[in-house]
């Protein structure tokens, strides 16, 4: 499928809307119980502003909120066994972070912002407490969570397993639909983090992430453009990652 | 099994104890917080008392709480779930390992995390769920005919090693007939590059003898296991406690913020 110019609409520096964001099935019906809204603020610390290399959350710090970034983006961070910095995820506009801290009431991994970013805090145990108004919130929060976490893990999944292709295709096409969900261009954004950091997210050195970016480029699958991406030809990239031992 | 368990303390039954007696009860219990404790919950056994229902996991959860006021914030060496599977959907799953995670210490290294379910009801997006609330360790149930097809075995297990589970097991279940085990054993252990090979026991004895191997004998000497749900036997201390089997008496006591156990 070759891209239509129409479709080429870049969003650099998006503010996503609360309707929009994967939080709402939890803050839209917390929202809609307030009779003044503005209480909604006392519960919800809406886009509280982290800027870039700014922590939102520590490894080993006690597990007391989920975080959803309105804009600018976040990577997670542990360190190995051998003391070296390990990146988990990248979390764009309208996504949910945290859940690491869930299944041991402590972050596992630190959240760092990769820019300037507006981030919106639900603290855990107000949402118990509210729990007993809106009998539904604690499971939606729960069902939430699971979903969060079981997408996190199958996308580290399938990132880990394959060549170095297919790793960074399935990087892009992951980030193009993430954007398509959040109603933005899925053909035409900005990669908000290093090469350096996405050849230690995938396991690949920084000359291998460069190397490959090139060839996508020289073959006209995508366009690269320092940080900013324009995906030519949606369906190579599929088929990079669909082709086994590429 | 390195070390078997066996009380130093056998006490005869007795009626179900109120007010004072329960509390006199209760303090006989050789609660000491310095402990490690494993906790294995037998999900096999609520639908054997024909407890699956809406309320079985908020009764579950009362329990979790009712034990870790008596047991204090311990250390949580080892977490195992028989059965899981299909019963619990993955939000409950989620808020159990919450619940549990906010009651006890869990080190994120120092940790046994086990799922024990038949190898058919390991979905991906299960898996990925199990491996992202911490489970470290997988004992796949799979009944001794099923070996004739060792392929699509070794298949599904190398689909399941790719989310990264520290170990992966497998557990035959059940043994009616061993003469051909022996070289089915051989076939599937070389076919599947397996961490262990368990036989025939009662699940939830697997739980116990599965801890016990992880575990040094000096830890263990220092440890508590603690069962949850209907009929589930724990060791606190030198003592064995056995929870009520009957839907209502288990139902009442924890209604009533009493521990589940039979008290003699």
């Amino acid at each position: 499928m070759k891209i239509d110019a129409v479709e080429r609409k870049c969003h650099a520096n998006h503010e996503v809307k609360c309707s929009d964001c994967r939080l709402a099935a939890i803050c839209l019906p917390i929202s809609l119980e307030l009779e003044d809204i503005n209480k909604l603020d006392n519960i919800i610390q809406r886009g509280r502003p982290v800027h870039k290399g700014d922590r939102v959350y520590h490894a080993g710090e006690e597990f007391k909120s989920v975080y959803a970034i309105r804009s600018g983006a976040v990577k997670t961070v542990r360190n190995t066994k051998e003391g070296e910095e390990q990146i988990t995820g990248f979390y764009l506009p309208g996504e949910i972070l945290g859940m690491d801290g869930l299944a041991t009431n402590n972050h596992t991994n630190a959240a760092i912002a990769l820019e300037t970013s507006a981030i919106c805090e639900i603290p855990f145990t107000r949402l118990e407490e509210l729990s007993a108004k809106l009998p539904n919130l604690q499971r939606r929060f729960f069902q939430l969570m699971s979903k969060e976490i079981t997408q996190d893990q199958e996308l580290i999944t399938l990132l880990s397993k394959n060549s170095a292709d297919q790793r960074i295709v399935s990087l892009l096409l992951s980030i193009s639909s993430r954007n398509a969900q959040r109603g933005l261009s899925n053909v035409d954004f900005f990669l908000p983090m290093s090469r350096s950091d996405i050849g230690n997210y995938l396991g690949l050195t920084i000359e291998t992430v460069s190397r490959v970016f090139s060839r996508l480029h020289k073959q006209n699958i995508i366009t690269l453009d320092k940080k900013h991406v324009l995906i030519n030809d949606m369906d190579e990239l599929r088929r990079i990652v669909t082709t086994p031992d590429r | 099994m390195k070390r078997e368990i066996q009380p130093s303390k056998v006490i005869q039954l007795r009626p179900h104890l109120h007010g004072a007696a329960y509390q006199s009860f209760i303090r006989s219990i050789p609660f000491d917080h310095s402990r490690s404790l494993n906790i294995e919950i037998d999900f096999h056994q609520f639908e054997q008392t024909a407890f699956i229902d809406d309320d079985f996991m908020e009764l579950l959860i009362a329990e979790i709480k009712l034990w870790a006021k008596f047991l204090g914030k311990r250390h949580l060496l080892s977490i195992t779930l028989n059965h899981c599977l299909p019963v619990t959907p993955p939000f409950e799953l989620t808020r159990l390992m919450h619940v549990l995670a906010s009651h006890f210490h869990i080190s994120e290294q120092d940790r046994l995390f086990m799922v024990i379910a038949p190898l058919d009801q390991l979905t991906s997006e299960c898996l990925a769920l199990l491996k992202g609330l911490g489970f470290n360790e997988l004992r796949l149930i799979i009944a001794p005919d099923e070996l004739a097809r060792l392929d699509e075995i070794r298949q599904q297990i190398a689909a399941i090693r790719v989310f990264g589970f520290e170990k992966i097991g497998i557990h035959l279940h059940p043994i009616d007939c061993s003469d051909e085990l022996s070289r089915q054993l051989k076939s599937i252990k070389n076919a599947c590059a397996l961490d262990s090979i368990t036989l025939g026991s009662h699940h939830s004895q697997l739980a116990l003898s599965t801890t016990l191997e992880e575990f040094s004998p000096h830890t263990i000497r220092h440890m508590d296991f603690l069962s949850l749900g209907p009929d589930a036997i724990s060791q606190i201390g030198n003592m064995r406690l056995r929870n009520f089997c009957s839907k209502s008496r288990y139902q009442s006591a924890i209604g009533a913020g009493r521990l589940p156990v039979l008290t003699g």
